[in-house]
């Protein structure tokens, strides 16, 4: 077994290049499969498949290049990163390109989505942020952390992409509640959401809006806004257990399901492997974050924790929401399935997150050794 | 191992637990989605395997061939000819307004009705296709075709539409088709009507609705979300509707047809000797085929209020006094019941009193006809000779003798709306007035009933009938259009016997010579009433004049005040048959206000018998006519 051979010899290589086979191994495997379900879903298209796996292949450089980096670096640069990723939101904003209604992407010849590096540099930022103290973070810097949360939270809001503000926010608050923020604030914090919650209703958009209406009867609006998620249900549940078999997904090729490369993959993937194939997935989504907690709880040093464990359990939110949404159980808002969706900046962000794990897992080794 | 090592210190505690928190919230998140994917994928998958099929099948009728009509020598007189729409799904095309607009300024959808377009398709399904332009000539189609992917929505469908190439002269007898409406739908099995477009509406088309339909068959069509097809399942062939063949004879049907010269009147012409109807004709009439390809509701309410009434089958809904062609009809019954013998004479002094007091009845020749015997009353139509005899019979013996002819019945014509017309009897007079003072019967009524006027009225076709049954010395068929229906699996041709409707027979065959005699007597005797048109005959026929003084037909609208007094004018008769020993043709003519006498009517059917006979009539009965 090559997990099993990891810590052999053999795998020195791996060891010098400061890579994680155990890791390697399932993200090969996710990486692997997830591009044998676009090919499918794109209806055998080459050139989508050319373009993932070129995305793919800069998110590994990043995450090489990222392993290499010892966590007290990243921490002592994390607020030159958070910097950097708020400039480039506020950039989207003054000179972003437009597309379905939003503006989310800058173009420097070629065209990435700021708000998915923010998924990273937050919690790195947050992460840095309450390295120092051992005890509950006090109630200043706990104000800091919030106030560099909401920063490019709003400024992602203000695109307007309210999914990925609120998987920032997700991601934003894992650090914040695991370095101990006092059961108060989430208290008063969950209050204030909560009456917050009607301003921010009517401040919605009318299409953000029917989304959320949308996830509780999709039905009402079958050929409207309900479409996608009946569609997905319909790939799905016709998937039965063992799947309709690889090509052979009618809902995308016939076009029924929208989104079938981006989005609505894992549709895909239920349609075509049925319910064996999409738990298959789940258990590779499950093996790569219990690797990463494994990590983050041998990890060394409260920066390196902090952050290790919060990138496990945000990259395994990432699959329940995708998943999560393609069922039915949440609002389509727009969120990759990590890994194999056609999301170029939000792969190479996921990437770069298990370049930065592999990072604190090398430290950790370098220093028990 | 390290993980203890890292709880020790200060701080630890808290992420431990908390990161439990999260792992266990994420289980719990994990069991909720496993929950979602086998309800989804275990529980309801045959629902969803459902779903997945009817997005991708579209179920389609496919309309069956309707069956085609036939003259009794093969010619086509209903054909189905292929035909294209263009139609639009409304919620296949990205832009219908826009979409519009380009096939508009392509020259494939008329300009011009863009509003009317846009209504219409607001007000249907969505899904549905709608039609934008009926009927696409065949090159236009072949443009569109190559086309085609510039308009997504817009697609050609290709359907049979009916043909009529006897136009007008076929209108009545053959009927029409027209889109099945709403109303016919309520009133309709629907899934018998399920992909078929067009029902038969009058005529053979309407009556023979059941075996010219067929049925429609079903497929399948594999589409993808954008309504390509992909591919065809067939689940059921269509089975094409069976053909008929009928008696009429298209050829004669034209030529009645036009030598009415678009005068109000009806031609029926029928075999004798099987009761195949070689001719109907009701003039003026309309063009079925205006109806096939949609008329609109102006040409519609155009048609319905023309005085004329070109949508009226006056052949047999049509009810006219018969005039004097009834003479020869009451002189068989006064033979057979004794009323008369052939060779008692009488005096006509042109006039005739009930009493000596009593009204004054004219014969048509003011100074009369002289001595005359039932031949010479009947060849020159003498009215005081049938003044007489019907105060001799009666009116309950002439209500008891027409009825041998079919008078006062439907004939049972294979199409629908015939009227039964009226022979007057006490009886009748009763029920058909409420009020007492009009119940009671009048001499003066009978009288008048024996020239074929008063409460008298008959169709042309069973005018036609009572000729061809004087024409077979008595036995008459019941008419019919259809004589052979074609089945459309066998292919075989299913000929219908001829059906008897009545049988008349007098004691002695010498009744019928002499009526049959008087007839020819008509035509080419020397003080015959039609004696100018039996000149010009060529072979020996049997006739009767008619004229009957105007009971206008159900008028609505207003009448044109230049036409009032040519509808005063008397209605033109003429009942006839040939050739006279061996009878292949009897036809009764009416000309509405054709004037007196033999001449609008006699012409007409002088005219149609030439036509019949110089086909039908074997050649040594054309050599020994006079």
């Amino acid at each position: 077994m090559i997990p099993a051979a990891a810590s052999s010899p053999g795998f020195g290589l791996l060891q010098r290049l400061k890579l994680d086979g155990w890791l390697l191994v399932w993200v090969a495997l996710v990486v692997a499969g997830g591009l044998a379900v676009l090919y499918s879903a794109s209806g055998g298209s080459g050139s989508v498949l050319l373009f993932q796996c070129s995305r793919l292949l800069i998110g590994f450089s990043v995450m090489l290049v990222l392993a290499q980096f010892s966590p007290r670096f990243l921490a002592m640069t994390a607020p030159w990163i958070y910097g950097a990723v708020v400039f480039l939101l506020v950039l989207v904003l003054l000179v972003g390109e437009k597309g379905g209604g939003a503006q989310r992407w800058l173009d420097f010849g070629i065209r990435f989505q700021p708000s998915e590096f923010a998924k990273l540099a937050v919690p790195v930022m947050v992460a840095s942020l309450l390295r120092e103290s051992r005890q509950a973070p006090r109630p200043g810097r706990a104000m800091t952390a919030l106030l560099l949360i909401a920063a490019p939270v709003g400024l992602v809001v203000l695109q307007p992409d309210l999914g990925t503000g609120a998987v920032l926010l997700l991601f934003g608050m894992i650090p914040l509640f695991l370095a101990g923020l006092r059961r108060r604030f989430i208290v008063g914090g969950a209050l204030t959401a909560l009456l917050a919650a009607p301003v921010l209703w009517v401040s919605l958009k009318d299409y953000q809006r029917a989304r959320v209406l949308n996830m509780l009867n999709p039905e009402a609006d079958p050929l409207g806004a309900g479409y996608q998620v009946i569609q997905s249900k319909i790939a799905i549940g016709s998937g039965g257990l063992f799947g309709k078999g690889w090509m052979q997904s009618s809902q995308a090729q016939f076009g029924f399901l929208p989104e079938p490369t981006t989005d609505f993959v894992f549709s895909v993937i239920s349609e075509e492997f049925g319910f064996v194939g999409a738990l298959a997935a789940m258990l590779l989504f499950i093996a790569i974050s219990v690797r990463m907690l494994q990590i983050a709880l041998a990890a060394r040093g409260r920066f390196s924790r902090l952050l290790a464990t919060s990138l496990a359990l945000g990259f395994f939110s990432s699959f329940l929401l995708n998943a999560g949404m393609t069922t039915g159980l949440l609002p389509v808002v727009g969120l990759p399935f990590p890994l194999v969706s056609v999301a170029g900046s939000a792969n190479v962000t996921f990437l770069a997150g298990l370049g930065i794990l592999m990072a604190i897992h090398s430290d950790q080794r370098y220093l028990a050794r | 191992m390290a993980i203890r090592r890292h709880i020790e210190t200060a701080g630890s505690g808290t992420l431990i637990r908390r990161t439990t928190y999260l792992v266990a919230l994420m289980g719990f998140f994990v069991l909720v989605l496993l929950a979602r994917m086998s309800h989804l994928q275990l529980v309801r998958h045959s629902h969803y395997v459902g779903q997945a099929q009817a997005n991708q099948m579209q179920p389609r009728r496919i309309a069956p061939r309707r069956g085609i009509i036939l003259d009794r020598n093969g010619e086509l007189l209903v054909a189905n000819r292929a035909s294209f729409h263009l139609i639009l799904v409304a919620e296949q095309a990205e832009d219908v307004s826009g979409t519009l607009t380009r096939l508009e300024n392509q020259g494939f959808v008329k300009t011009g009705r863009h509003g009317e377009l846009m209504e219409a398709l607001r007000l249907s399904p969505s899904f549905a296709p709608f039609a934008v332009r009926a009927m696409l000539p065949e090159e236009q189609a072949a443009r569109f075709a190559v086309r085609r992917h510039q308009f997504a929505g817009v697609d050609i469908e290709g359907l049979l539409l009916r043909e009529y190439p006897l136009g007008p002269s076929g209108a009545h007898a053959l009927g029409y088709v027209a889109a099945v409406s709403a109303a016919d739908k309520q009133r309709l099995d629907p899934s018998v009507y399920a992909g078929i477009p067009l029902i038969g509406k009058t005529g053979v088309e309407g009556s023979y609705e059941e075996d010219l339909r067929g049925s429609a068959g079903g497929e399948r069509i594999l589409m993808d979300a954008y309504g390509r097809p992909l591919e065809r399942t067939s689940d059921l062939d269509p089975l094409p509707g069976a053909d008929l063949q009928l008696a009429l004879d298209g050829e004669l049907q034209r030529e009645a047809f036009a030598a009415m010269e678009s005068r109000r009147g009806a031609v029926v012409a029928v075999d004798p000797r099987d009761g195949g109807v070689l001719a109907l004709v009701s003039s003026p009439a309309f063009d079925p085929n205006e109806f096939v390809s949609g008329m609109d509701s102006v040409r519609f309410a155009e048609l319905n209020r023309n005085p004329a009434l070109p949508m009226f089958n006056r052949a047999v809904r049509g009810l006219y006094p018969p005039g004097s062609t009834i003479k020869p009809m009451l002189a068989l019954v006064a033979l057979a019941e004794g009323y008369r013998d052939p060779g008692q004479t009488m005096y006509c002094r042109g006039s005739y009193r009930l009493s000596a007091n009593s009204r004054l009845f004219r014969d048509w020749k003011r100074e009369g006809h002289g001595t005359l015997t039932m031949h010479d009353a009947v060849a020159q139509s003498c009215d005081v000779y049938f003044y007489q005899l019907a105060r001799d019979m009666d009116i309950e013996g002439i209500h008891e003798g027409l009825a041998w002819f079919g008078f006062g019945a439907a004939s049972g014509i294979d199409i629908a709306g015939e009227r039964p017309g009226i022979v007057p009897s006490r009886a009748w007079k009763r029920s058909a007035f409420s009020d007492p003072a009009q119940q009671s019967w009048f001499p003066g009524e009978t009288v008048v009933t024996g020239i074929g006027q008063g409460s008298l009225v008959v169709s042309p076709l069973q005018l036609a009938q009572a000729t061809a049954q004087i024409a077979m010395r008595g036995i008459r068929y019941k008419p019919r259009l259809v004589e052979a229906i074609r089945d459309p699996v066998s292919g075989r041709l299913a000929a219908r016997a001829p059906e008897p409707a009545g049988m008349i027979a007098p004691e002695s065959a010498e009744h019928w010579l002499t009526v049959v005699d008087s007839m020819v007597a008509v035509l080419h005797g020397p003080k015959g009433t039609a004696r100018a048109t039996g000149a010009k005959l060529a072979y020996t026929a049997a006739g009767k004049t008619g004229t009957s003084q105007v009971v206008a037909l159900p008028q609505e609208g207003e009448v044109d005040p230049g036409e009032i007094n040519e509808r005063f004018r008397d209605h033109s008769l003429f009942v006839a048959f040939a050739p006279v020993h061996d009878p292949v043709i009897a036809l009764a003519v009416i000309v509405e206000n054709g004037g007196s006498g033999s001449g609008a009517a006699a012409a007409v059917a002088a005219r149609v018998l030439d036509t019949y006979l110089a086909n039908h009539s074997p050649p040594d009965q054309v050599a020994q006519a006079r």
